[in-house]
């Protein structure tokens, strides 16, 4: 073992050697885009991937297309409307022959994998089944408001932000009124709700003249030109206050009266301070869409801890799923900002594009491969692969056992991890360049 | 006895690490890097996930000489195959108590999850199992010697 040692301190497996006798594998598959969601996420991916040369169907299951983005004015520059971009967006989306627009239509049913979905929509009109070769999610979010967690009533003066907001595109006069923000308190996890704020604040002081004051547990304004939204708010004289736990708000006379403590100038000057104003905002609660449960059933993904799609894990980029070939546009831990949207999208199809190329390509069969006469078809590997890439096949001719069937890892759905090699109590699969026979000649050159 | 004596003083556990290629090679690789100092009878093997760790590769570790074998996962949820380092965990269990009935300390089988940045805590492992092997003494179920 220490000869091993001196040299590198690793027995390294030969990959090289084992690579290049490796097959190619023909594959055949759809090149259709199924979207699912027809808000702003939805549009910009239909786009994108029509743009790369993919049909694509648009599914949304309510009447119409849009979503939250009307609603939300954070997500493009403050005092522009979001309105007319997404008509100019359907407008694009019309004039696109490769994308089918299907309203009032939900996803009911996905089976296959990456490159050869079948997908079940329930429509209007009854159902229909599609082939498809990628799934895009891009649900977004849903919010809602809830002042009790502020220990506020729900009263005229006390607004969400998103109402705030769609009054502000509105036109509704606010001159002369003072307004408290306070975030953080709830939904810190989010990047959303601060630039929203400090965008709404922006529009307050140079529209009205509003006196603004944002309380905040911390600020975050991760993300391009956020920073600098944040010092052109200090310049207008926006106030900050950083805020521990024990913030009081109370009503009273149609005033808003905020009582805290001040953790920086608190051991210099203690003592309570008081900001009145005229209007209190805070941030709506922000929540996963409803039918998100179901949705996940059937795409056999996973859902993250607070049942978001897309995963929080430093090694798979939150545009992805647990399997190949379904994505997340728009994961909303991210700022939601319309740059943003754009760029995931874009991200999105391009990544598609590279997953299917063609029509027909090859492939390099480098995942793991089942000797079929070992195969019992007992479905181990079936049940424990992360990413759901095995499928079944039959063909009693091909397949030389009592069965005439064997497990077979798919090429595209496949991310190469080897648990179902492990697994396999048969030892009927092997890894290529980490058969159990290289590992193990490594332990036993290990004596010496 | 006296020449026993000396062979328990000298005595150096042979450590077989089986790393992820994706945390614990990489915290391995840093460790090495900044020039901290661990037990040179370790030998590093690369896998692609910690779930492609096999009992027969523990087995057989320990059996061709290792005194002790770990195996060094990602972080808790945070595997890049999702559930590698889960179903590692679980298989590393069942390798001990299968040791355990045919008369092989388990604790010889050491898992750990760590990140790629944390060769602190590469070292701490492998130290902390030369440890206890050399408490333990030689690996019994040696079949090659």
């Amino acid at each position: 073992m220490s000869k091993n040692n001196k040299n590198s301190g690793v027995a390294n497996l030969h990959l090289e050697s084992s690579l290049e006798s490796l097959p190619r594998e023909e594959m055949s598959v759809t090149r259709r885009v199924l979207v699912i969601g027809g808000g702003i996420a939805g549009v910009e991916t239909a786009l994108q991937c029509a743009e790369r040369g993919f049909q694509v169907t648009l599914i949304e299951r309510s009447e119409k297309l849009g979503g939250a983005f009307g609603k939300l004015a954070a997500l493009v520059e403050a005092g522009e409307n979001p309105k007319d971009y997404l008509q100019s967006k359907f407008g694009q989306l019309e004039k696109n022959p490769l994308i089918e627009v299907l309203t009032q239509t939900q996803l009911v049913d996905l089976t296959g994998l990456v490159g050869n979905f079948t997908a079940t929509l329930v429509t209007g009109t009854g159902k229909r089944k599609v082939k498809v070769g990628a799934v895009t999610i891009a649900v977004g979010l849903q919010t809602v408001f809830c002042p009790v967690k502020y220990g506020l009533a729900m009263e005229p003066n006390v607004l969400g932000l998103t109402k705030l907001t769609g009054e502000l595109i509105e036109g509704k006069s606010f001159t002369g009124k003072d307004f408290t923000f306070v975030l953080g308190k709830t939904t810190e996890n989010f990047v959303l709700p601060f630039i929203s704020a400090l965008k709404n604040a922006i529009y307050l002081k140079e529209k009205f003249g509003s006196g603004v004051s944002i309380f905040y547990t911390n600020m975050k304004v991760g993300g391009d030109g956020l920073e600098a939204l944040y010092g052109q708010a200090r310049n207008l004289g926006i106030n900050f206050f950083k805020i521990s736990e024990n913030l009081e708000l109370k009503l009273q006379n149609n005033q808003v009266t905020v009582s805290f403590q001040d953790p920086f100038i608190g051991n210099k000057l203690p003592g309570k301070y008081q900001v009145v104003s005229d209007y209190i905002v805070i941030p709506e609660e922000i929540v996963p869409v409803e039918n998100i449960a179901e949705l996940v059933e059937v795409l056999k993904v996973k859902l993250d801890a607070a049942d978001f799609l897309g995963e929080n894990n430093v090694h798979v980029g939150p545009q992805f799923t647990s399997r190949e070939g379904i994505y997340v546009v728009d994961d909303i831990y991210a700022t939601s900002c319309l740059a943003h949207i754009k760029q995931d999208a874009e991200l999105v199809a391009g990544e598609i594009a590279g997953k299917l190329p063609a029509e027909a390509f090859s492939v390099e069969g480098d995942q793991p491969q089942v000797d079929a006469a070992k195969c019992v078809v007992c479905l181990t590997c079936f049940r424990c692969c992360p990413h759901k890439a095995i499928e079944i096949l039959h063909d009693a001719e091909k397949y030389n056992n009592l069965y005439g069937s064997a497990a077979r890892m798919n090429p595209l759905a496949c991310r190469r991890c080897g648990v179902c090699v492990a697994e396999c109590p048969g030892k009927a699969i092997q890894m290529p360049g980490y058969q159990d026979a290289q590992v193990v000649a490594v332990l036993e050159g290990l004596v010496g | 006895m006296a020449g026993q004596v000396a062979r328990l003083e000298t005595f150096q556990p042979e450590i077989v690490a089986f790393c992820c290629e994706n945390s614990g090679y990489l915290a391995a690789q840093m460790a090495i890097e900044a020039k901290l100092s661990y037990p040179q009878t370790v030998t590093l093997v690369k896998l692609p996930c910690s779930g492609r760790v096999d009992a027969l590769f523990l087995l057989k570790a320990l059996e061709n000489g290792a005194d002790g074998v770990m195996v060094l996962a990602c972080q808790k949820e945070n595997c890049k195959f999702l559930k590698g380092n889960v179903r590692a965990e679980q298989r590393i269990e069942a390798t001990r108590k299968t040791l355990q009935r045919i008369g092989i300390q388990p604790e010889r089988v050491a898992f750990c999850h760590l990140a790629a940045n944390m060769g602190h805590k590469f070292v701490e492992e492998v130290r902390g199992l030369y440890g206890k092997l050399t408490e333990l003494g030689p690996n019994p179920g040696k079949v090659r010697k």
